[in-house]
């Protein structure tokens, strides 16, 4: 544990802990020079870290008879790498104006989020991972509480991140059992060993919490919610640092995926109808989500998608590029400026396009052709949505009056036209509206039935509960109260009884029976 | 007998003095009959810990004196680690319940009578954790239920006190006396009444007749432990007791059931035998955790929220023993002392908000963040305890449950529905939190004025249950030799 890559971890991790516990006694002023040397020294610390390179070190701490151990290697050290650049850009944006400086608890609240991330990219163990994700996931809660002076944000975030944390923790207690050891490789190891239905509960848990952590469509409503409180970095452990974890937690499964054909199947199959599902979604304005919060859901589809077959060295790096996305997106959507669609797309499709190349030899056919043609909808989509006033315009208006728009190039407004007119409203004209109808249905259902409706399901779920719970109280109360009045109606005969003995003259001449019992109580207890 | 033996019989002579000088000392004032309490708690808490090294050696400290010698019943005291985190808990729930009594309104008249009867309700929950003979045991397990129901009757709040107290008598009698039962035949079947001396024999009791004991135990503790369908008592009895008493029924009591199941159907009967009962106490387990969950829910009075979610904590610790695994049995014994610290907390903190608020409707009360904001810390760390947020403690005994059920052999998807059923905790939790301090409806007015005893004795469990949550490993070590001290280990 004497070896720089150690000393250094736990100096990252022990640190902004420290910062965090001062800046509660310091000017505003000072708050801010504080928290610039703070990222400061994590930065020095994480990029001497990804110099010194992987290293396994174990600590003297127990945890549950283990001891704890830290696996420093590269990607994880690049993700965070990532992350700590993506706070510097947010914090450098508010460099000027102190007011939007972030207060003091927010400050600390990223200084613990800091050494969280740092449990969760280098502990060897899957529950202080676990650990550190609900901690982080507790601060976006708190973020939001603090920021709306509100419990119901601070609660629907809490509540989904709970349910994602609650299904990794499920996956990590069924992977426990045969490995009876906490260690993640160890861990990773013996879940090939595993029946067919432990892998699957495994695998179902933690992609579920994978979903909810990268906020991908239909979970992505926490984000949603959190990125409201936009005055504030500290909208990077929402939007920033927990989809990196959610990245890194997808990174670490993708073993158990790959164990089975059939898993590799299904989690293709799912990532490519959560991504239509976003694209149609988002298409038809069904949902009112942000350019970014759409961009990221299908970015983390892809990503998903890939996990599938690709080996985790290419995945990592194509995690390392929609995570950078995230970053640029986040900040390019703060300072206000968006990217040309037709320059958006047709970067999407170039970078796909060379990942495929990249990975080809890996991918099987039926993955390439799910991968491409996600590729080519997702970059087209990304060109229409482009195009479109997200706001007010309808699909028609935007393609039958260009003059509308956006200043735009010529260009592609007439491509747009083109497909618009030709495909849509020409050759599939009947048809397409058929589809459309069915797709419009298809999306009220899944706003209604998932992502949109979460809060409508939240509400009814709640007032079904109570609706059960009241009835079941007043049953309880029925039943107390006649327990009650069986109680009631005892003490009296018991009275009443008690008054009738009372009124009863001694009968002397049977004084001898209980004489008889004490003599015989007595001789039985001295034998 | 040793020096530790007679140090032994202190925990439980030590009370019985101070409940003799308070009888006699009718001119004692609230603090001065405190103070006396305090004390002799204190010493009850020193010596288990002076006894440790005893333990550590592998010892186990016993103290016996005959008593009704013809009859093979003995006043025999045993100090193993089962008994040893039973007996702590215990003590430092009093302890606590002691000083934060003294900020606290109930109990100014008749102060020694009040100190005298939670000294003794104290002694019965302590006597009942170390009694090695089984007369002996049922002696202090009905005088913690006797004594608590004077102190509900004598210092409880409302009019329908005796009744609530009647009701809490006649259900746990029942309980009682189904346990006297199974003890009777244990003793006419082996002719000892020594409960060491019936764990190594008790397994070779005819099938039926062990079937027919572990039902009347299960049912018995399991009432203690305010287990749905048989919780009834609970809400009310919480309720209209006095807050120190509610702390130490709440927190300490509801624990002794869980004793009980450990000490004898687990200890006394092959884990073949107990087998056939596992699934059902896990169903039960996750049937009262849901339960309790929903009634805390849609109940309005802020006491019996907590009282309920006792109900829903109470079903975890069921399904972990259910489990007869090492992980789920450690995890539920675990899941007893942290759950004893965030019940403490938590109704300390619910007994300074009515001090403060003087309402009981979640309804009628909010807003409390800004104008109490030490109890509002408070309150959200007890909160994420009792949801299971790590670090804090019950965050460590649930995943050991958990875990204790995903390796019962059992369908998986039982534990997964106890899993996720948790999260009904979470929402209870977040109502009663958010409704009290972030709610729109303000009470009439808020004396936030509160005695510093209160405020004092309500951080340090809270701090208490911060460093307990950070630093597992002592509990664990306790809780998986307390499990061997009685079974040998388990796989």
């Amino acid at each position: 544990m004497s070896d720089p890559s150690s000393v250094i971890l736990l100096l990252l991790m022990g640190i902004p802990l420290l910062f965090g516990s001062v800046f509660v006694f310091f000017s505003q002023t000072t708050l801010r020079r504080l928290f610039f040397l703070m990222l400061t020294i994590q930065s020095v610390g994480l990029l001497s870290l990804f110099l010194l390179g992987d290293h396994d070190f174990a600590t003297p701490l127990v945890f549950f008879n283990e001891v704890i151990t830290f696996s420093i290697s590269t990607i994880p050290t690049i993700l965070f790498i990532l992350c700590l650049a993506g706070l510097w850009l947010l914090a450098w944006q508010h460099r000027l104006p102190l007011a939007f400086f972030p207060a003091r608890v927010h400050a600390i609240f990223i200084s613990v989020a800091l050494s969280a991330g740092c449990l969760a990219f280098y502990s060897g163990q899957f529950m202080m991972r676990y650990i550190a994700l609900e901690v982080v996931g507790l601060l976006v809660a708190l973020t939001a509480i603090v920021s709306f002076a509100n419990l119901i944000p601070f609660g629907v975030i809490f509540l989904i991140l709970r349910l994602g944390d609650l299904s990794m923790l499920a996956a990590i207690l069924i992977l426990y059992q045969p490995a009876r050891t906490l260690d993640i490789n160890t861990m990773i190891t013996q879940a090939a060993l595993m029946p067919l239905n432990s892998q699957a509960w495994v695998l179902a848990g933690f992609l579920f919490a994978v979903i909810v952590k990268v906020a991908l469509f239909p979970m992505g409503g926490w984000l949603q919610i959190a990125r409201e409180n936009k005055q504030f970095i500290t909208i990077w452990i929402s939007a920033i640092l927990m989809p990196a974890m959610g990245y890194y937690l997808l990174y670490r499964i993708v073993p158990i995926i790959q164990y089975r054909a059939a898993f590799q199947i299904i989690i293709m199959a799912l990532a490519s109808a959560l991504l239509l599902a976003i694209m149609l979604v988002s298409y038809l304005r069904v949902v009112p989500f942000t350019p970014f919060m759409v961009v990221n859901s299908v970015l983390s589809a892809m990503a998903i998608l890939l996990a599938a077959y690709l080996a985790p060295g290419l995945l990592a790096l194509y995690l390392l590029f929609i995570l950078s996305g995230r970053i640029g997106l986040l900040y390019l959507e703060r300072v206000q400026v968006s990217l040309p669609p037709l320059g958006s797309a047709l970067l999407l499709l170039a970078l796909h396009t060379a990942f495929l190349l990249a990975g080809r030899q890996q991918l099987p056919m039926p993955a390439i052709i799910a991968w491409m043609s996600m590729t080519v909808l997702a970059s087209a989509w990304l060109f229409v949505m482009g195009q479109r006033d997200l706001t007010t315009k309808t699909l028609q208006e935007v393609f039958v009056q260009p003059e509308e728009r956006m200043p735009l190039t010529l260009f592609t407004y007439k491509i747009a036209g083109w497909l618009y007119h030709q495909l849509e409203m020409g050759i599939f004209h009947d048809g397409l509206v058929k589809v459309r109808d069915g797709f419009i249905q298809a999306a009220d259902w899944i706003y209604t039935n998932i992502e949109g409706g979460i809060e409508n399901t939240w509400t009814k779920l709640g007032s079904g509960l109570i609706r059960i719970s009241k009835s079941a109280l007043r049953r309880e109360e029925d039943v107390s109260n006649k327990a009650n009045e069986g109680i009631h109606q005892a003490l009296r005969t018991i009275n009443k009884q008690e008054i009738q003995t009372a009124a009863k003259e001694i009968r002397w001449d049977l004084i001898w029976i209980p004489v008889v019992l004490i003599v015989i109580l007595v001789y039985m207890m001295t034998g | 007998m040793n020096t530790y033996a007679y140090l032994l019989s202190g925990i439980t002579l030590l009370p019985v003095l101070g409940v003799i000088i308070l009888l006699l000392w009718k001119k004692a004032t609230k603090t001065q009959a405190a103070f006396l309490g305090i004390i002799s708690e204190t010493c009850a808490l020193i010596i288990p810990i002076i006894l440790l090294s005893e333990l550590r050696a592998g010892r186990s400290v016993v103290f016996s004196l005959p008593w009704i010698p013809n009859m093979g019943v003995s006043f025999s005291l045993e100090l193993n680690w089962l008994s040893l985190v039973f007996l702590i808990t215990e003590v430092l729930v009093t302890l606590a319940a002691m000083i934060y009594s003294l900020g606290d309104k109930d109990g100014e008249k008749r102060s020694h009578y009040y100190y005298a009867l939670l000294l003794l309700f104290s002694l019965g929950m302590s006597g009942t954790t170390l009694a090695d003979d089984v007369f002996l045991f049922y002696i202090f397990w009905e005088l913690m239920l006797i004594a608590s129901c004077i102190l509900i009757i004598s210092w409880g709040h409302g009019e329908n006190r005796l009744r609530v107290a009647l009701k809490y008598f006649i259900i746990t009698h029942i309980g009682s006396l189904m346990v006297l039962v199974c003890l009777i035949l244990l003793y006419v079947n082996f002719g000892t009444a020594s409960l060491s001396a019936l764990t190594l024999q008790a397994a070779t009791l005819p099938v039926q007749t062990q079937v027919f004991m572990i039902i009347f135990f299960l049912i018995g503790f399991c009432i203690k432990m305010a287990i749905f369908p048989v919780h009834l008592w609970l809400p009310d009895a919480h309720t209209v007791a006095p807050m120190p008493v509610t702390i130490i029924l709440a927190a300490a009591m509801l624990s002794m059931g869980t004793y009980g199941v450990l000490r004898f159907p687990v200890a006394l009967f092959s884990l073949e035998a107990m087998q056939p009962f596992a699934l059902w106490m896990m169903i039960a387990g996750l049937i009262s955790e849901v339960y309790g969950a929903l009634m805390a829910l849609a109940e309005k009075d802020i006491k019996r929220i907590i009282a309920y979610s006792s109900v829903s904590q109470m079903g975890y610790i069921l399904f972990g023993l259910g489990s007869l695994t090492h992980d789920g049995m450690v995890g539920s014994i675990m899941h007893v002392i942290y759950h004893a610290i965030v019940k403490a907390l938590l109704f300390m903190v619910v007994g300074i908000l009515l001090a403060a608020a003087r309402e009981r409707n979640i309804d009628k009360i909010g807003g409390l963040a800004k104008k109490m904001p030490v109890i509002t810390v408070c309150a959200a760390i007890g909160i994420l305890g009792i949801s299971g947020m790590p670090p804090l403690g019950i965050f460590n005994s649930e995943w050991m449950i958990f875990a204790g059920g995903f390796d019962s052999g059992f369908p998986i998807v039982l534990t997964v529905i106890t899993l996720l059923g948790s999260i009904l905790t979470v929402i209870y939790s977040l109502r009663f939190f958010g409704k009290i301090f972030f709610g729109d409806t303000k009470p009439e007015k808020v004396d936030t004025n509160i005695s510093k005893t209160l405020l004092i004795s309500t951080v340090a469990v809270t701090v208490f249950l911060i460093i307990e949550g950070l630093t597992p490993g002592p509990l664990l070590a306790w809780s998986e030799l307390g499990l061997v001290s009685i079974l040998g280990g388990l796989p």
